[in-house]
Order: structure tokens, then sequence, then C-alpha cells
């Protein structure tokens, strides 16, 4: 549990827009034309600047298109799925990347795992299925609280998880079908 | 300075950090059960009501109403995010990615708090379909806890007949509240 804070979700919530009022109010009030000034100057390259330029970016595309190709095209198609009646069941430590770039179903917000300090928020989605917010931060906060791998995959059951902690994916099926839920820190 | 009698029009158009404060305290309750009330969880109604303070601080200064009092143009701005997001499953974020604001975290407190907002808002409006001698006295004896004498007094009525009104006010606070659950 998060235990009691004092000031509650309204005032935090008014803290934050105070900051950002701030913010805005600065940027409105200073001369936009006197600060954007020296940004243009800076960004106003000479010839010699804009070959060198040149020259980096092709370097860097041509280094792409040699040792990255096959890596590029991986988001594109779908990952083979695997066969569960010859394959034995091999644990997955990364999900796919392409799961990281999934648009959300839904957002199930953002919640604190631990005293501030230790962990950022998280950010919990819900990528496929009808899964309620509450089945989904039950599901991947076991992942943040059962410190050895054993104990968290018993209490994630029949969810299957995998992942670091910075981005963790569970899911109620082999081949990332069906449901679908992940946590990431936001 | 933003002084406390300001309207919203004003606070809205001052476009200070202060101002805004002022505004958001003056209405951040209501939007929040109204939210509340026609959202699936109370996740969801805090997410909502954090975009809509944002897009309400975004769009501050463009304020053109000649209306004084900015409950008509929340209830638009918090409608709109609603819809949207009973139509997509989730509530956007585009106000507070604008803004680059931070988080903000939601606990099970929070959520307890969230839910009592509403219920407490459900009970004003029963308050307002009450005829108005029975919504005066349950107020004057239930809210502001005074004496049937007292009230008596001040209503220029017997102690019988406000004990009465609050009695009859109160059953029929129960029978809207069963109809309405």
């Amino acid at each position: 549990m998060t235990g009691h804070r004092q000031p509650w979700y309204l005032d935090r919530l008014r803290a934050e827009l105070e900051r950002v009022a701030a913010i805005e109010d600065r940027r409105e009030r200073g001369s936009a034309l006197g600060r954007l000034r020296p940004a243009l100057d800076w960004l106003r390259p000479s010839p010699q600047t804009l070959a060198a330029l040149a020259a980096v970016l092709a370097l860097v595309a041509v280094v792409l298109a040699v040792a990255g190709e096959p890596d590029l095209e991986r988001p594109a198609t779908p990952p083979p799925q695997p066969n569960p009646t010859t394959a034995p069941s091999v644990p997955q430590d990364t999900p796919p990347a392409y799961l990281a770039t999934l648009p959300a179903r839904k957002s199930c917000g953002h919640f604190r795992i631990a005293p501030p300090g230790d962990y950022p928020l998280i950010l919990v989605e819900v990528v496929k299925g009808n899964v309620p917010c509450r089945v989904a931060r039950r599901v991947l906060k076991t992942q943040y609280r059962n410190v050895s791998p054993k104990r968290a995959a018993t209490a994630a059951a029949p969810w299957r998880c995998s992942g670091p902690e910075s981005y963790v994916v569970c899911h109620t099926d082999p081949g990332f079908r069906h449901n679908l839920i992940r946590a990431r820190f936001s | 300075m933003v002084h406390h009698e300001a309207t919203d029009r004003e606070l809205l158009l001052k476009g200070d950090a202060a101002a805004f404060a002022v505004f958001y305290d003056r209405h951040v309750e209501w939007v929040l059960a109204f939210l509340r009330q026609r959202s699936p969880d109370g996740e969801a109604a805090a997410d909502l009501a954090a975009e809509v303070f944002a897009a309400a601080l975004s769009g501050r200064r463009r304020y053109r109403s000649k209306n004084a009092d900015a409950h008509a143009w929340l209830l638009a701005i918090a409608s709109n995010k609603l819809n949207s997001a009973l139509r997509s499953g989730y509530a956007e974020r585009r106000a507070r990615t604008r803004l680059a604001m931070r988080p903000v975290e939601v606990t099970d407190d929070d959520l307890a708090r969230i839910d009592a907002l509403a219920e407490v808002s459900i009970v004003v409006d029963l308050l307002q379909d009450l005829p108005t001698d029975q919504r005066t006295a349950v107020v004057a004896r239930i809210v502001d806890e005074g004496e049937y004498a007292d009230i008596a007094v001040t209503q220029g009525v017997s102690e019988a007949v406000v004990r009465q009104r609050v009695s009859r006010g109160l059953a029929g606070l129960r029978r809207q509240w069963e109809k309405r659950a």
C-alpha cells in the first residue's frame, strides 16, 4: 500500500498546475523574440558546419543500413509464434520491442509501488483485451513487490510476465494474444 | 495579489499562477464529483480532472464569454473530455502533454476520498429537489447542527413544525437516494 499522505490528490494536482502555470507565466512575460534570437543565431550554421553535418548524417545512414536492417524491419512484421507442442517454454526475459510501441487500449494511471526515491511512478496500461484496471494493477504490482522471480511468477499466475523493472509486460496466452498489459517507469 | 472575490472571468484573464490557483480551488471539487459520477472508477475521474484543469489552464486567456462565472465553460470542457474518454476508453493527455505536466499519482486513500466527494455531491443535488421549507430545516438541523428551538425562532414557526419538516425532508432524501440507487 502507498500509505497515508497529508496532501491528497487535489492538493498535489493543484501544486503541479501552479508549477506549470508559473512556467507559462515566465515564458509569456519574457520577451519571446529576445530569447529566440540567440537560439536562431546559434542554429544558423556556416557552410562548413553544414558540410560536416551532412557527412556525419551520411555515415550514420550507411552504418544503420548495413548493420541495423533486420532490426529496423522487425516492428513491421509480427514476431514468430512459439509452437506450444514442440518448443519447451523458454522464459522470455525481454518482451519484444514492438510491444512498447503499440498504442494502449486504455491507461490505468500512474502508481507508486514503493516509497518515494526507491522507484519512479509506474504507468500501467492495457494493450489488448478487456482487462479491468484493478486487475492490471494487481498483476503488475506482483512483479515489483516480490524479490524472487519464482514468487513473482506464482503471484501473477495465470498471467506470465517478462521484462526489466523499467518495462514489464504480462499476458495470459503464449504468443502475446488476447490479454496483454504493460507497466513502465514514467 | 488576487482578491478572493474576483470573478472567474477576472481570474482567468489575469492569467497568473496565483489567480489560476484561486480558480482551481473554487471549482475543482464539483468538477471531480461530476466526473466521478459519470466515470467507471475514481482513477479515471482523477485522470480526467487533471486533463480538464490542464485544458482550462492552457485556454484561460482565450476565455471570451461575457459571463463572469465560468461554471458553464468548465462544464463544457469537462463534458468534452468525458465524452472523448468514454468513446476511446481512456482519458486523453493532450493538454497535460502540451504543458509538460508531471503525472500525479492516485493512492487508495485518494480513491476513497474521490468516491466520498461524489456521494456528497449527490446528496447536495438531492437537497435541491426538496421543498424550500424542508430543505432549510434539514440544512439548519443536520448540516449546521442547530438546536430545534433556535431554528424555530429563526424560521418563525413552532419547534414541532421544525421537527416535522426535518423528518419529512430526511424521509424525502432517503426515498430519492433509494430511487437513484
